[in-house]
C-alpha cells in the first residue's frame, strides 16, 4: 500500500465527463445516453467557455468535436498535450469520416476516435475501455494520509479512527481528494455529487464545503486545507509539511 | 426525383426512445433543439450564398445535428452542399441545393413530429415506415 495517491480503481460513475460540442442536437443525446450509463456530465459549447468555466480542472474525461466555433478541436487537443502537467484523456467525436483526420487526431494526443453517428453502447464502452487504460491504479482503497478511504464500503478514516460522514459528504470529500490540487467548480460539484445542476443552490454546497472544513479538519488541522478559489470554486490543497502530521490543534485524532 | 434515402432512421430513433425514461421529454427536446439550429444554419447558407466558407461550415453543422435525430436524407443534402461548398472557392453557391435542402429539413420535422404523436399515442412505428 502506498503513502498517498488512489489505489482504488473509481466505479464509471466516480467521474464527470465533459462533452466540448456546439452542436446543441448532439450535445443533448450524449448527455441523456451518459445519464443513463451513470455518468455525470458537463457540456460546453466552445473552448472559450471550457477554459471560462474552469473545464479542465472540472472534467476527468473529454469528449471532443472537431469543428468548434472559436478554435478547431485539433488545434485546443495539441495545446492540451503540449501542457505536460494535463493528462486528462480525450476521445474525438466528429462528423469526420475521412482517415487522414482520424490519423491527425490520434497522432495528436487523442485516445479514442468516434465517427457520428454515435451508437450508445459502443460510445460508454470506450469511454470506459480510455478510462481503465489512462487509471493505473488499481485496488480497493485510497490513501490521502492521514485519510483513508474504502470507497466500495464507503468509510473513511482518519487517523485509523473511522469518521462519522453523510453519504453527501463522503462522495464530496472523495471526489475532492481525488482531485487534490486542482480548482473544482461549483457547478463541477453539483454534477457528479448532487447529479443535477439546478435544483440545489450553490450555497448549499458552501454550507458542505464549510462543514467538512470543521468537522474533518479540512480547515489546515488534518494537514489538508480547502480553499474558497474567487469567481472558481475550491482548492483542496495539501499544507507543506510532512504528511500525516497535523498542523494545527484541529482533530487529533478524528473528528466526528 | 424520389430520393433513396429515408428521411429518418428507425434505429436512431429507437435509440432515443429508449434514453427517454432516463430524461424525461428528451424526444422533444431533441426537435426543439434541432428546429433552432437548422433554421440558423438554413439562414446562413441562404444569407450568404457567395461564401462558400460560410455555407460550407452551416452545411457541416447541419449534418450533424441531422444525424443525430437520425435525419438520414438530410444528412446526405447536407454533405452534398457542405462538399459544393468547399470545393467553390470563391464562386457563389448554387441555390437549388440549398432550397432542396430546406424542403428536406421541413419534411423531416413534419415527420419526426408525426413519429413523436404516434409514440405519444403508444403506437410504435414500424422500421422503414417513416417517410
Amino acid at each position: 500500500m502506498s503513502n498517498h495517491g488512489p489505489l482504488h480503481q473509481p466505479a464509471m460513475s466516480d467521474y464527470v465527463i465533459g462533452i466540448l460540442e456546439d452542436d446543441k442536437v448532439h450535445s443533448t443525446l450524449i448527455e441523456a445516453i451518459l445519464l443513463r450509463a451513470g455518468l455525470a456530465s458537463l457540456s460546453f459549447d466552445s473552448v472559450s467557455d471550457f477554459r471560462r468555466r474552469n473545464g479542465i480542472h472540472s472534467v476527468d474525461l473529454i469528449l471532443l468535436d472537431w469543428n468548434l466555433p472559436d478554435e478547431s478541436g485539433l488545434t485546443f487537443l495539441q495545446t492540451l498535450r503540449d501542457d505536460e502537467h494535463i493528462t486528462v484523456p480525450v476521445i474525438f467525436i466528429t462528423a469526420n469520416d475521412r482517415e487522414n483526420q482520424t490519423v491527425q487526431a490520434l497522432t495528436a494526443g487523442a485516445d479514442d476516435y468516434v465517427v457520428k453517428p454515435v451508437r450508445a453502447g459502443e460510445l460508454v464502452a470506450r469511454i470506459g475501455s480510455v478510462l481503465r487504460r489512462t487509471q493505473s491504479a488499481s485496488g480497493t482503497e485510497e490513501l490521502h494520509q492521514p485519510f483513508h478511504f474504502l470507497p466500495e464500503q464507503r468509510i473513511v478514516k482518519l487517523f485509523g479512527h473511522k469518521l462519522d460522514a453523510t453519504p453527501k459528504e463522503f462522495d464530496l470529500m472523495l471526489f475532492m481528494f481525488r482531485r487534490a490540487g486542482r480548482i473544482i467548480s461549483r457547478e463541477a460539484m453539483l454534477t457528479h455529487v448532487w447529479r443535477t445542476r439546478s435544483d440545489v443552490a450553490t450555497r448549499s454546497i458552501d454550507t458542505y464545503v464549510s462543514r467538512l472544513r470543521r468537522k474533518f479538519g479540512l480547515d489546515g488541522a488534518s494537514g489538508w486545507v480547502i480553499e474558497g478559489i474567487y469567481q472558481q470554486g475550491y482548492r483542496l490543497q495539501r499544507l507543506t509539511g510532512e504528511p500525516g502530521k497535523p498542523l494545527g490543534p484541529g482533530p487529533q485524532p478524528p473528528v466526528q | 426525383m424520389k430520393s433513396e434515402h429515408p428521411l429518418l432512421d428507425p434505429r436512431q430513433l429507437a435509440e432515443i426512445a429508449a434514453l427517454e425514461p432516463y430524461r424525461p421529454g428528451l424526444r422533444s427536446q431533441m426537435l426543439k433543439v434541432f428546429e433552432s439550429v437548422s433554421r440558423d444554419c438554413l439562414a446562413q447558407c441562404r444569407d450568404n450564398p457567395k461564401q462558400p466558407m460560410s455555407v460550407k461550415l452551416a452545411a457541416h453543422k447541419l449534418k450533424g445535428s441531422a444525424t443525430s435525430l437520425g435525419a438520414v436524407r438530410l444528412h446526405v443534402q447536407a454533405a452534398a452542399l457542405e462538399d459544393q461548398a468547399g470545393e467553390a472557392d470563391e464562386g457563389p453557391i448554387d441555390s437549388g441545393g440549398v432550397e432542396a435542402l430546406a424542403l428536406t429539413l421541413a419534411e423531416t420535422i413534419a415527420a419526426y413530429r408525426q413519429w413523436l404523436n404516434q409514440t405519444d399515442n403508444g403506437e410504435m412505428m414500424p422500421p422503414g415506415k417513416t417517410t
